[in-house]
């Protein structure tokens, strides 16, 4: 049993089924992960000094930065924030670009390209952290 | 009633592109937004081409845009959608049009073969001897899925459908998930599969114009999440 | 048959972003792309800034104190609630998925704008007290 199809009547162009089921959970996992680290992130680091600042300078220390990416759990946190950050907003871009009218090899072009931006962005957001462990 | 009617006019033969064109008319004012068309195309312009059949809303001819929004027109009274004294209709969108109002639904169709919409009961079974029988609850849930008089409007109003000529829309999906939905169908996987792709469920961003069109009460939106849900249940190895 | 359909939909693609056309499911869904956008164009910004530490404590300082300047952190204000409400829509989004809240969308939305419209304007408040 199939579909109903008119004699010489193209079927519906389907693509493998993995390609765009597995982007549409990640874009919800990534997204519910998102909330939890968007939100430690933003209290820890942006405002965790509010209480004591006195100006917005005071708000972001390199060394507290620096210190607290020495600790495991803080790395962690850092970098799943980065993965999961990038990757939401990079396939969010793509849903954009397909709603857009992007087609057949255009797809194709568009998601080769945001997955080279992805993991520029990526290896530069690591070693940023990376640079804040070697200078504390 | 006093009301100007601002229709899009578009004949193939003779324009180039789609125009609007006024009709001011005298109606009653209990008089729904066809018997307006109907008057202009009897007494002001006889090559006015429109679909309508039934006038009681059910055979799904008469869906147009009246005011930005999709109405079957034999069931939307001219005072429900008149804005200064002005009623503009257009033919639905998405679709290519033929001439004027009435546009050409065979991508619609197309793609409400797609999805096999029909109840493939267990051959393995045997045959009852009197119906197949369903719960109450579950004959409840589905009953708006059936409901559905293809009329295109929930279609028009999708902006996904707008940019994808491939993707299967509300419509063909709500149907889908009439039959996937239904317990006495036996093809709920094959079915699953059929609308689990890059033009189906997954194309679907809850935009709810559907849900907000639909002149018959069915859900689209709700139909498609349930469909999702069922997909991932089966993508997970999940009974479904 | 008939003529063969000339015009498609040309006359149109326009017609779902129309004032009128516009419901409250349609708002949410133009707001999450948009908000969407700035976020991954904000993302690029941030990351360029916090990368400065690549080059040592004094250049991530200086990018920093850059965009510590009065008209970034009244900026960042925006900011919050643009998160704000990008991630409860979000959220309004995956409670559709698990089939929570589907009925109750109109709601949901109105929820979120309205907290992450509060967000703002606390930051703003923050972001004066902060600036003095």
């Amino acid at each position: 049993m199939a579909a109903i199809m008119r004699p010489g009547e193209a079927p519906m162009q389907t693509a493998r089924e993995s390609v765009s089921f597995w982007p549409w959970v990640l874009q919800r996992i990534s997204g519910l992960f998102l909330v939890v680290l968007m939100g430690i992130h933003i209290g820890i680091n942006h405002f965790g000094n509010l209480g004591k600042a006195s100006d917005t300078r005071d708000l972001i220390i390199f060394n507290d930065v620096a210190f607290r990416l020495q600790q495991g759990f803080w790395w962690a946190v850092d970098v799943a924030l980065l993965t999961f950050v990038v990757y939401h907003g990079l396939n969010g871009i793509r849903n954009i670009a397909l709603d857009l009218g992007v087609r057949g090899t255009g797809t194709k072009v568009t998601t080769g390209l945001l997955w080279l931006l992805g993991i520029a962005t990526w290896g530069f957001g690591i070693a940023a952290l990376i640079a804040f462990r070697k200078y504390a | 009633m006093r009301v100007t009617f601002r229709i899009l006019r578009y004949d193939p033969e003779r324009d180039a592109n789609p125009h609007f064109e006024s009709y001011p008319l005298e109606l009653d004012d209990r008089a729904v937004v066809l018997d307006g068309l109907v008057q202009i195309k009897d007494f002001a312009d006889s090559a006015l081409t429109f679909r309508r059949s039934c006038r009681q809303a059910i055979c799904g001819s008469c869906a147009m845009r009246v005011n930005d929004r999709e109405h079957l027109t034999c069931s939307t009274q001219l005072s429900e959608v008149v804005r200064d004294g002005t009623v503009v209709v257009e033919p639905l969108a998405n679709l290519p049009v033929i001439k004027d109002l009435a546009v050409d639904m065979e991508q619609f169709w197309r793609k409400y073969r797609a999805i096999m919409p029909f109840l493939i009961p267990d051959r393995a079974k045997p045959a009852p001897e009197k119906e197949y029988r369903m719960a109450n609850k579950e004959a409840r849930h589905l009953q708006q899925f059936g409901g559905c008089i293809q009329c295109g409007a929930c279609y028009s109003s999708c902006p996904i459908a707008a940019t994808d000529e491939e993707y299967l829309g509300p419509a063909a999906l709500a149907k889908a998930y009439r039959f996937a939905g239904d317990p006495r169908d036996s093809a709920r996987r094959e079915r699953l599969k059929i609308v689990s792709d890059e033009r189906g469920i997954w194309r679907c961003h809850t935009v709810f114009n559907c849900t907000e069109v639909c002149p018959k009460g069915v859900e689209p939106t709700y139909a498609i999440q349930q469909l999702k849900k069922l997909t991932i249940r089966r993508r997970f190895g999940l009974p479904v | 048959m008939t003529a063969q359909p000339q015009v498609s939909r040309a006359s149109v693609e326009r017609t779902h972003y129309r004032p009128r056309a516009i419901w409250t499911g349609t708002l949410a869904y133009i707001l999450h792309r948009i908000t969407g956008v700035f976020l991954v164009l904000y993302l690029f910004m941030h990351i360029i800034v916090i990368g400065q530490s690549v080059r040592g404590e004094q250049a991530f300082n200086d990018a920093l104190h850059f965009v510590q300047s009065p008209v970034f952190v009244l900026l960042d204000a925006g900011l919050s609630g643009i998160v704000t409400f990008h991630a409860l829509n979000g959220l309004r989004i995956i409670a559709f998925d698990i089939g929570w809240g589907i009925r109750l969308q109109k709601a949901l939305f109105w929820a979120s704008l309205l907290v992450a419209v509060a967000v703002f304007a606390v930051s703003l408040v923050v972001a004066r007290k902060l600036l003095g």
